[in-house]
């Protein structure tokens, strides 16, 4: 086997810090090749030495492309300057709703091996950003069916004695849940209203009516930031039920998405990084 | 008038400490609902004794959204924050912060509170607004005023 070193003058070597950001290159003789000043980010804060523009690994330990001021972490690019990557996340939402969040924002704390994931360092003591919670999607409720406007004769406000919730017609439709929820906000920020008012009728005199049969009914009352609560309401009376929509319960999708591969929580139990 | 907050907080105590003890649902599910207007019966009767009959107004009627005429709220301090109702898409109500001044005629219609099937603890009172010189596009809507800031008089 030629030796090599013959070939170089001199070696040098890396240092880096408890993030693997490589701070300095130093010759044999102990003299600095390189030295090297980053922001939390990685933006290069001051560099010196005779290597050091020539030293492509550098921040993470990872390669720097100096024409177009990215760092290569071999699943992704990462921009210093924009402080994100700019490749969305191979795993898509399931490492969160931010696909381009790079290291949680708390570089100090973490560092991503390659461009997968973030991992807390072993150095810091203490997280100070909690672990993401698992994503789950936003209920929907579709809307009401529309129906054309009839001309015929008018439709009775007061429906049948003795009929039972809608829901409880048939047993396959789930029942309505009167827990209070989030309805969120359209993208003006307004709140997305409350579900329909649903009102149904039930046998007996209660409540002030006369006829034999009476009304209960759940209204929807939405606080400034969304949140929609239930309300009870009943007859006054005789007066007339409201019409309500029958219930549509959420419909689950036709087919369920193939499953995704999953990347293991730490870095040090994936299997890739055990060859 | 008198200030009979006194009146309504022996009410009030009574009809939601009978809910979170006995009629409360936690999840509440459209077969579990029926059982809790049960409550509201007793609450109508509560009512009528703890606090009509002891103002010499027994057995006095009004519809469920209707203020009662002689029961006044008034604002204690200048002004205060407070919820006005206003109508949404799907047929319920949409509350919009606003600050309510001392000079704004309310009647009482309940009090309120948001979950009404959870813990209750009838926080608000559940007021129509008469009149409302600053913002008198308000007047005529219903408007929720935490219980703290203010007083229920008796209208001679």
């Amino acid at each position: 086997m030629p030796d090599l070193s013959a070939q170089v003058s001199t070696h040098s070597f890396y240092h880096a810090d408890g993030n693997g950001n490589v701070t300095c290159l130093i010759y044999t003789n102990q003299t600095i090749a390189a030295k090297y000043l980053y922001d939390p980010f990685g933006n290069l804060l001051g560099m010196s030495g005779t290597l050091a523009d020539a030293n492509r690994y550098r921040f993470s330990s990872k390669e720097w492309y100096g024409n177009c001021g990215l760092y290569y972490y071999l699943y992704r690019f990462y921009d210093p300057n924009l402080q994100r990557w700019i490749n969305r996340d191979p795993i898509e939402e399931e490492g969160g709703m931010n696909l381009y969040e790079w290291v949680r924002n708390y570089p100090t704390g973490h560092f991503d091996a390659f461009g997968l994931q973030a991992i807390i360092d072993p150095i810091i003591e203490e997280p100070i950003i909690r672990p993401l919670p698992p994503y789950t999607p936003p209920i929907r409720f579709p809307a009401p069916p529309q129906t054309p406007p009839t001309f015929g004769p008018p439709i009775p406000i007061t429906p049948p004695a003795n009929q039972p919730a809608p829901s409880l017609n048939n047993p396959n439709v789930p029942e309505p849940s009167y827990s209070p929820y989030d309805a969120g906000k359209d993208c003006n920020g307004k709140c997305n209203p409350c579900r329909p008012n649903q009102y149904w009728m039930v046998p007996g005199d209660a409540h002030g009516s006369t006829k034999g049969v009476h009304w209960h009914g759940i209204e929807w009352h939405q606080t400034p930031d969304c949140i929609c609560h239930p309300k009870r309401v009943s007859n006054d009376g005789d007066e007339p039920m409201p019409p309500s929509p029958p219930y549509s319960p959420p419909t689950p999708p036709s087919t369920p998405p193939p499953p995704r591969p999953v990347i293991p929580n730490s870095y040090w139990t994936d299997p890739r990084n055990m060859a | 008038m008198p200030d009979i907050t006194d009146l309504m907080n022996n009410y009030r105590e009574c009809a939601r400490n009978l809910w979170n003890t006995y009629f409360r649902i936690p999840n509440p599910r459209q077969s579990q609902v029926d059982d809790a207007f049960g409550f509201d019966k007793i609450n109508e009767l509560l009512f009528n004794e703890l606090v009509l009959n002891k103002i010499g107004k027994a057995h006095s009627k009004k519809k469920h959204a209707e203020p009662w005429p002689f029961l006044t709220v008034n604002i204690v301090a200048k002004d205060c924050p407070g919820l006005i109702g206003k109508s949404s898409e799907g047929g319920g109500k949409y509350w919009d912060e606003n600050r309510i001044t001392k000079n704004a005629v309310l009647q009482f219609i309940s009090y309120f509170d948001w979950d009404e099937f959870d813990y209750i603890d009838y926080r608000y009172y559940k007021v129509k607004i008469i009149s409302f010189p600053e913002f008198p596009q308000f007047a005529g809507a219903d408007a929720l005023i935490e219980t703290c800031y203010a007083r229920i008089y008796l209208r001679d």
